[in-house]
């Protein structure tokens, strides 16, 4: 019965994964920890395995429209990796309820970002068609990255949170590609997404080590994400995706006000 | 110019994602449907094997195709 429960809520996590453009990792770890009673570590490395395969999925598919700049993605993975890695290992001495109060402000942080960029999704949909797909070839606008610096910093944080927290650290990495770096929105997405695996493998591989990766639990959940993730990215282009971001919004913040009421009852 | 694409290089790293990922779900879900009919520890090995197949994959993002595009990156 478990094992069907992670099979549906892996599908809907891709699904919803897929047609916003995160991971999957911020509602399964919270959802695991909730409401199957899997201590909050071990979820979060479970939840890793379902980013990998996410991930995975999304950026082979970039990778064959050439979206994805690997060059950029890989210098600034230099620095996701690192901090994955390093705050993968830290996380064994992290109190429980620090990183449930972590989780319920991201949450918060992740729901507001997207909101903001919901409210554009029309705007830049547009952009992108036009500018992109001609004769069925894609077509990147010319561009330079800049601000490489301020790009590894984010891409250090981003990368501290997903070691910490067992996200993939999109909505920070896709904003900084986007609006300091210069780097075209398509081309910023499809980058966020292939780095994301690698930079949860990075931690994935400290959690296994430590034990943290409950395979009973991954399994399920990483078949359900990936049907559901292709189910996604077919379905994307007929879906009227203000109201799937209003959906995710709102578990999202329905997990936060959970997550907090719980950490207040542990602490209280 | 970091605009300018590799399209081979890049269908190459796709084909290795695409296939580790399809590879890894085919080994995840043998591991589901033979716990269906078994009780022994065999299914959660076989998902342990996905699970470290999955890392594999994209720990190596492609680096195995190096020797195949030399001086590409």
């Amino acid at each position: 019965m478990v094992t069907v429960l992670l099979l549906v809520l892996g599908f809907f996590a891709g699904l919803l994964g897929a047609l916003t453009g995160i991971g999957g990792g911020v509602l399964l770890s919270p959802v695991l920890a909730l409401y199957f009673g899997i201590p909050i570590r071990e979820a979060i490395g479970t939840s890793l395995v379902a980013v990998i395969t996410t991930s995975a999925a999304s950026s082979a598919v970039n990778l064959q429209r050439h979206t994805t700049d690997i060059r950029l993605g890989m210098t600034l993975e230099l620095a996701t990796s690192f901090g994955a890695a390093v705050t993968a290992y830290l996380v064994g001495y992290f109190n429980r309820n620090v990183l449930e109060g972590l989780f319920a402000g991201f949450l918060l942080y992740s729901s507001i970002t997207i909101l903001v960029r919901g409210g554009k999704v029309k705007a830049e949909d547009a952009d992108d068609t036009t500018a992109i797909f001609k004769n069925g070839e894609v077509i990147i606008p010319p561009y330079e990255p800049k601000r490489y610096p301020l790009g590894m910093a984010a891409s250090l944080v981003a990368g501290a949170l997903s070691g910490l927290l067992g996200i993939g650290g999109g909505p920070i990495k896709v904003p900084v590609m986007f609006i300091f770096m210069n780097v075209p929105l398509m081309v910023a997405t499809a980058t966020s997404n292939f780095m994301i695996g690698v930079t949860a493998a990075a931690s994935a591989i400290v959690y296994y080590r430590r034990g943290d990766i409950l395979v009973q639990y991954a399994a399920p959940l990483a078949v359900g994400v990936f049907l559901g993730s292709l189910l996604g990215a077919r379905v994307a282009p007929r879906i009227n995706r203000k109201v799937v971001v209003y959906l995710l919004v709102g578990v999202m913040l329905y997990l936060a006000a959970h997550l907090t009421f719980h950490l207040l009852r542990g602490i209280l | 110019m970091s605009q300018v694409r590799e399209p081979a290089f890049d269908r190459a790293v796709g084909l290795v994602l695409g296939i580790g990922a399809v590879c890894c779900f085919l080994v995840m879900l043998t591991g589901l449907i033979s716990a269906l009919f078994t009780t022994s520890t065999l299914p959660l090995r076989i998902e342990r094997v996905g699970v470290l197949l999955m890392l594999a994959t994209r720990g190596s993002r492609g680096r195995c195709l190096l020797p195949v595009f030399p001086g590409k990156r």
